[in-house]
């Protein structure tokens, strides 16, 4: 875990609180080196994909239309 | 024949008792049913036991057996379903308080099929509280207890799963698996667990976790018999949108075929990193009996496996608490603080992160299959130790201090992330006595070749056949 947290405690519980959820402050604290940690793997992703110049998507079309494997 | 002697049927076996009428599936269906009466209070491995129903469906397939209407080598057998798969008997809890009392009133489309086939579902077992944790520990119902060692985690999530078929309460049972759920507890519990490809069994009517990395797949005592439950749980189904339109075959079809000339990729440079060296020395002596069987072994390289954490945190972290944001906000009580402090960070996901994160799983998966065009399977171990004690947060090995949920879903994450058909099956002990899990991946769509693999390990060896003291 990195030794900073880009998000302190009253950013993260209000964070939270736009969410609609209200944990109490030790949880919410309990939060912050996870979060912590998804900033640092951020970085991390960020110089993986540096060279990738493919597009990306998580929207694709069927293959084949529904059915026509098993006919 | 004994209730002691149905009970230690394989599913196979069982099958073909039935087949040829030598076995009855009321007494089978009744010898689980005593079984889990006299032992399921100290293993605490069923939520739920379907007793009446299910006698009355094993009358029914018997008597269907006997008027010429055989369905099937599932007809007539039991199972067990873990509790987060939607039923029209009972409740469907999760593992949860929150939804304790929810019955869905509907059968998920994997139950349809099983019912079809004529499967006898006995009931529904434990799990990790919504399936979020690979240790199986579950404050609100207990913690289903590891056969191999009563202070031990079962593993999880799918952990009332594999401590059913590990005591032999049943033969088979269903799991899921969004980060090593069926794997993780298989490997622990010195069972088979299958997670099949990305989209080959429906989801419709199972509660999701992580619906990009969310798989279904069976339990069992036996690669053979995990094979015959994917053969009847496969199928498309156009209510699961990540449902794929492609064929089933039958995949005992062909799992004893010889595996001379198949080619074996054993991936040392992540997977055997930090690891007992008891688990190491079962999986390498894994590969040599793969070589003896006519395999072609060979080391390959998957250098983007050791990203798997990092490109795992932002998609599991984000896809669980929008799955869970409407309970979470009227029920945030009724949570464990264990699966709340798992859901909480996943609100502060970005859009960037959490689009990076798919993005870089593209990635891996074209490296997995790139090393999936130059061998047939991946080979590697399931877990990096036997099974922790129930209770340690941390785990040292060889010297370095680790954190036990990570250790447990490490080496079994990235095939959720690429979505490719894995298995974890007995490949030895430890000193102290704990199972060893082998874990062997595949192409996508091609677990009949992750099975025959895994088949030939098994024939060769008698870890399948190691059965927990009681």
């Amino acid at each position: 875990m990195p030794d900073t947290n880009p998000v302190g405690l009253d950013e993260m519980r209000a964070l939270l609180a736009r969410e609609g959820v209200h944990p109490a402050d030790a949880e919410v604290a309990a939060a912050l080196p996870v979060v912590a940690s998804l900033y640092e793997g951020a970085q991390q992703l960020e110089h993986l994909l540096m060279l990738e110049h493919e597009p990306a998507t998580t929207f694709r079309l069927p293959d084949s239309p529904p059915g026509a494997a098993s006919q | 024949m004994s209730e002691t002697a149905l009970t230690s049927l394989t599913l196979a076996q069982a099958a073909e008792g039935i087949r040829s009428g030598a076995v009855s599936p009321v007494d089978l269906t009744g010898a689980y049913l005593d079984r889990i009466a006299a032992l399921d209070g100290r293993f605490k491995a069923f939520l739920t036991v379907f007793g009446d129903q299910a006698m009355a469906a094993a009358r029914a397939a018997e008597g269907e057996i006997q008027a010429g209407r055989y369905r099937g080598p599932l007809h007539g057998v039991p199972y067990a379903i873990k509790d987060l798969v939607y039923t029209r008997e009972g409740a469907t809890t999760a593992g949860s308080k929150v939804l304790a009392d929810f019955r869905p009133g509907f059968d998920a489309a994997v139950i349809e099929r099983l019912n079809q086939a004529g499967a006898i579902a006995l009931g529904k077992t434990a799990l990790h509280e919504f399936a979020y944790g690979p240790t199986g520990v579950n404050p609100h119902y207990g913690t289903p207890r590891n056969p191999w060692g009563a202070d031990r985690i079962p593993g999880g999530s799918s952990s009332g799963s594999a401590v059913a078929v590990s005591a032999a309460l049943i033969p088979w049972a269903i799991g899921s698996d969004t980060g090593g759920s069926i794997r993780i507890p298989a490997a622990l519990c010195g069972v088979v667990g299958l997670k099949p490809t990305y989209g080959r069994v429906s989801r419709f009517g199972v509660l999701g976790l992580s619906w990009s990395m969310d798989h279904v797949g069976p339990l069992a005592r036996t690669v053979e018999d995990a094979a015959l439950a994917l053969s009847a749980m496969a199928g498309y189904d156009a209510r699961d949108p990540a449902s794929a339109d492609q064929p089933v075959p039958d995949f005992v079809r062909g799992i004893g075929d010889v595996v001379r000339g198949l080619r074996v990729g054993v991936v040392r440079d992540y997977f055997f990193r930090n690891l007992d060296p008891e688990v190491a020395a079962a999986v390498e002596a894994a590969a040599t009996v793969l070589a003896k069987a006519g395999a072609t072994v060979s080391e390959v390289a998957f250098p983007l496996a050791a990203h798997s954490s990092v490109i795992n945190q932002p998609v599991m972290l984000s896809e669980a608490a929008t799955y869970h944001q409407g309970l979470l906000r009227k029920h945030w009580d009724m949570y464990s603080p264990m699966v709340r402090g798992r859901l909480t960070p996943g609100f502060a996901v970005t859009a960037t992160m959490y689009l990076n994160g798919q993005r870089a799983r593209a990635l891996l998966t074209r490296q997995a299959l790139d090393l999936l065009s130059q061998v047939d399977v991946l080979l590697t171990p399931t877990e990096p130790v036997g099974a922790p004690r129930i209770g340690d947060d941390t785990l040292n090995i060889e010297g370095r201090t680790e954190g036990v949920v990570n250790a447990m879903t490490r080496l079994t994450r990235p095939f959720n992330l690429t979505g490719l058909p894995a298995v974890s099956l007995p490949c030895g002990f430890t000193s102290e006595g704990l199972p060893i899990g082998l874990q062997l991946a595949g192409r996508p769509w091609d677990e009949a070749t992750v099975l025959r693999a895994a088949h030939a390990f098994e024939q060769a060896t008698d870890w399948h056949t190691r059965r927990p003291s009681e």
